[in-house]
This record gives structure tokens, sequence and C-alpha cells, in this order.
């Protein structure tokens, strides 16, 4: 598990703005609820398709491609909760997930924090509430945070922390 | 082999790669997140109970599975 220090305190965990799972969501329930149905109205629709020999071992595939799925979910959802910003008194740590064993670990102190700004891709985004976060750090690279939800929230939180740690160009 | 056989060897080797997969979903959310969380824990016992049930389906129909699919041909 993530360790913090003796005197951290999560503020605040960040992950995308659920409308970028909504996709995978709507696919895996497609993928889930189609094929059973299917195979339950055949029989109504093509009497002669699913004789009594085969529905035993069609019903039998059609439980595999059922765990299949799910699993292919649950490994889909596991990505997308692993895919984290922990934003903590201290620091903030950015877990970028690209697979299940393939991900970038990098931490911020949050003194070393210069400068956030937001940006609000389109129409989606601002009615639900939701933006990229740029965060501009002494002597690194930037940081992006895409699709965090409250946003505007989330700025203030790490600039009030920020300023607290010492943040001088804030 | 029968068709029968095939089948079992089917569910037999899926069995292995989702446990693989889910073994390793289960380590990176143990190591990757914070202490005390339990929504990672709740989805799991889900996925894992529904996977029960259809695995006790699988079984189901595979012992309905008619005899002419066991016999080699």
């Amino acid at each position: 598990m993530i360790q913090l220090g003796t005197n951290e305190r999560v503020l605040l965990v960040i992950r995308r703005h659920w409308f970028s799972f909504l996709g995978a969501l709507v696919i895996f329930a497609l993928l889930f609820v189609g094929p059973p149905l299917a195979l339950l109205v055949t029989p109504y629709y093509l009497p002669f398709a699913i004789t009594e020999e085969v529905h035993a071992v069609a019903f039998f595939l059609l439980a595999l491609y059922l765990m299949a799925v799910l699993t292919a979910m649950l490994l889909t959802w596991s990505i997308y909760y692993l895919d984290t910003w922990i934003i903590t008194d201290q620091r903030l740590i950015d877990i970028d997930q690209h697979g299940l064993f393939r991900r970038d670990i990098s931490e911020i102190p949050l003194e070393r924090i210069q400068n956030i700004s937001i940006e609000i891709p389109g129409f989606i985004a601002t009615v639900l509430h939701f933006g990229n976060l740029k965060i501009q750090t002494a002597g690194e690279s930037d940081f992006t945070i895409v699709e965090v939800p409250d946003c505007y929230e989330a700025k203030e939180l790490i600039l009030q922390y920020s300023r607290r740690a010492g943040g001088k160009n804030l | 082999m029968t068709p029968f056989t095939a089948l079992i060897s089917l569910l037999v080797i899926g069995l292995a790669v989702e446990a693989f997969i889910v073994a390793a979903i289960i380590y990176h959310l143990r190591k990757y997140t914070l202490p005390g969380w339990t929504v990672a824990r709740t989805v799991v016992a889900t996925y894992l109970t529904l996977s029960v049930i259809l695995l006790g389906m699988a079984i189901y129909w595979l012992l309905r599975v008619p005899e002419t699919f066991r016999i080699s041909t």
C-alpha cells in the first residue's frame, strides 16, 4: 500500500471524472446483456436454430463468455481506479496507470508548485464541471491532471496548502 | 478428443487465464491504494460473487451436455 509520512494527511484523492469511464461502461453493458438476450430470443424467431442438443453447449459457452466480459470489466475499472492523484498536506503523488503492469509514479513537494492553470476542454466538461489541471513546478516539467472533477475546488485546495508549505511564486 | 473434452479444456484454460488476471488485479489494488479504502474490496468481492455464480452456471450446463457430445467421432 502507499505509505504516508508520520504527520502526513491525505487532503484529496483525484480520479478522472466518471464521464471518462462512461464509454467503456456502456460497451461492457452491451457486451454483457446483448448475447444473453440474443440467445434467449433466438428460439422464438428461429425455432430450428438451437436444437436441444446444442442448447446446453450454447449456454455453457455463454457462461464462459460472460465470465470473460466480467473479468475485462474488472480489469478496465482497476486501471481507471489505480490511475490517481493523491494530494496530501506535504506532496502531490501522481500515479499514471497505463495498463495493469505498467505505471509511472511521481511526486511533487507542495512547496515546489509555482502555478496551476485550468483548461475546460468543451461543452460536456462545462456542463459536468470537470477540466484539466496543469501544474507548473520549479525545476521540473509540468504535470497535467486530465478530466478532474470539481477542478476549481481542487486547484484552490492545492494552492492553499502549497502556500502553507512555502510556495513563493503563488 | 471428444467435443465434451474440448469443452472441459476450454473451461480449465479459461479459468486459469482468469485466475491469473484477477490475482494480478488484486495484487495491484492492494499495493497501490491507500490503507483503509473499501471501494476496491467491495468491487472485487462483487466480481468474485458474480464469477462463482457464472462458474456454477457453466458447470451446470456442462453436465447437461448430451451424450452424443461425449462420444469420440
